[in-house]
């Protein structure tokens, strides 16, 4: 996603240009999914917060002032929605997303299927943590990994300064990494280390 | 948590955002710690990991999209008074009493018995009494639903369309009580809407 491709569909978008709002919806939806999943509550359906946003950005692009806030002006948008679904919804403690392309039964190859199930696990366990951060850290990491926004873009879309950005990105890199290190005692029955902040 | 030099130096590397003099600093950390080299390659790998699962994560996203609106058909505001008698007519219909003109309605609705009902239309309707019937434009469609197909190489998207449409009648009825308390509808003077109006 280049800037002044961004730019261009934002301001074609507001003058009633169909394709551009369709694009810069496109260009953006993972990326509103990532805010979701950063502030919504356990439990909440993804689909249908992204379905939320997706009426509502259609329904009020129009009153965007600053198309240079385009990106901050979407955030709040999902992060309203994300609010409303926690206002809506009890929560409730799950496992975050399934993730059916790594976990194939079927796969004849046991060393492969082994090689799914525990990449799979991985992947999980990087969800888990990431979702069990304080939102100051998960917000910045969930978008940085999302569609390679860089710190400036992320900076400008949360309304925080670069190095704000920078220091969050390093420090929950960090957590990430602390939670991801093996326990110092491996004997016995394996622990579920859990992160220590 | 405190977060030193190195991590910040060591993220930026990560996020392919460091300057020539931040890798330098890096390069002069490690002369003295070789072992910081160990400890970017598992942040790099930290890093993939994160981006495989973020990106598992949030595919669903692919399959919502949005319908622009289409053009919408303004109101002016001094024909508001005409929607006295579109008000009129919808109560006259959702009561089931007779509609001024014949033959069943466009797109399949027709009054029904205190509520409305979709039909078929029918095939031997011959279009007789729709020619006072004109579309004015079409309000944004309300998206109802969107999913991918089974194959995933497209959207299945519902909407429901809401069409702003003109008729021109002859009579004009409004719902009123009997002496039993029945609904029953009664004839309104035209001239009750003499006003200038667009409806």
């Amino acid at each position: 996603m280049t800037d002044p491709q961004h730019g261009k569909h934002v301001h074609a978008a507001l003058a009633g240009d169909a394709e551009a709002l369709s694009m810069l919806w496109r260009d953006h939806r993972r990326w509103v999914a990532a805010v979701l999943l950063a502030h919504m509550p356990n439990g909440s359906d993804l689909e249908d917060l992204l379905q939320d946003v997706a009426v509502t950005f259609c329904r009020n692009l129009r009153k965007l002032r600053d198309p240079g806030s385009f990106r901050a002006w979407l955030r709040a948008i999902a992060v309203n929605a994300a609010r409303s679904a926690g206002r809506r919804r009890a929560v409730q403690q799950r496992v975050l997303v399934p993730l059916p392309e790594f976990v194939d039964a079927a796969d004849p190859a046991p060393a492969r299927a082994e090689h799914q199930r525990t990449t799979a696990e991985r992947l999980e366990r990087v969800l888990a943590i990431l979702s069990s951060m304080q939102p100051d850290y998960r917000e910045p990491m969930w978008l940085r990994a999302v569609q390679g926004l860089t710190q400036q873009q992320i900076a400008e879309a949360l309304g925080l300064p670069v190095t704000t950005v920078e220091t969050r990105l390093a420090r929950g890199r960090r957590m990430l990494r602390q939670a991801m290190a093996p326990p110092p005692q491996s004997v016995g029955t394996p622990c579920r280390q859990k992160p220590g902040y | 948590m405190e977060v030193n030099r190195e991590t910040i130096l060591i993220s930026k590397v990560v996020d392919r955002c460091e300057t020539p003099a931040e890798w330098s600093e890096l390069d002069t950390l490690a002369g003295n710690d070789s072992a910081l080299w160990s400890r970017l390659r598992t942040m790099l790998r930290d890093d993939a990991d994160l981006r495989a699962a973020v990106a598992s994560a949030v595919a669903v996203a692919d399959a919502v999209a949005v319908v622009p609106p289409l053009p919408v058909a303004r109101v002016p505001w001094w024909s508001l008074g005409g929607w006295m008698a579109a008000a009129a007519l919808a109560v006259l219909w959702l009561a089931g009493a007779p509609l001024p003109s014949t033959g069943t309605s466009p797109g399949g609705m027709s009054p029904g018995n205190g509520r409305a009902e979709f039909q078929a239309a029918d095939p031997a309707d011959d279009g007789h009494g729709r020619e006072q019937r004109t579309a004015l434009g079409e309000l944004p469609p309300v998206l109802v639903r969107s999913q991918p197909t089974e194959d995933g190489s497209a959207l299945r998207v519902v909407t429901m369309r809401r069409i702003l449409e003109e008729t021109v009648v002859r009579q004009v009825f409004q719902v009123d009580e009997d002496e039993s308390g029945e609904l029953r509808p009664v004839q309104v003077e035209l001239a009750r809407f003499a006003q200038p109006s667009d409806y």
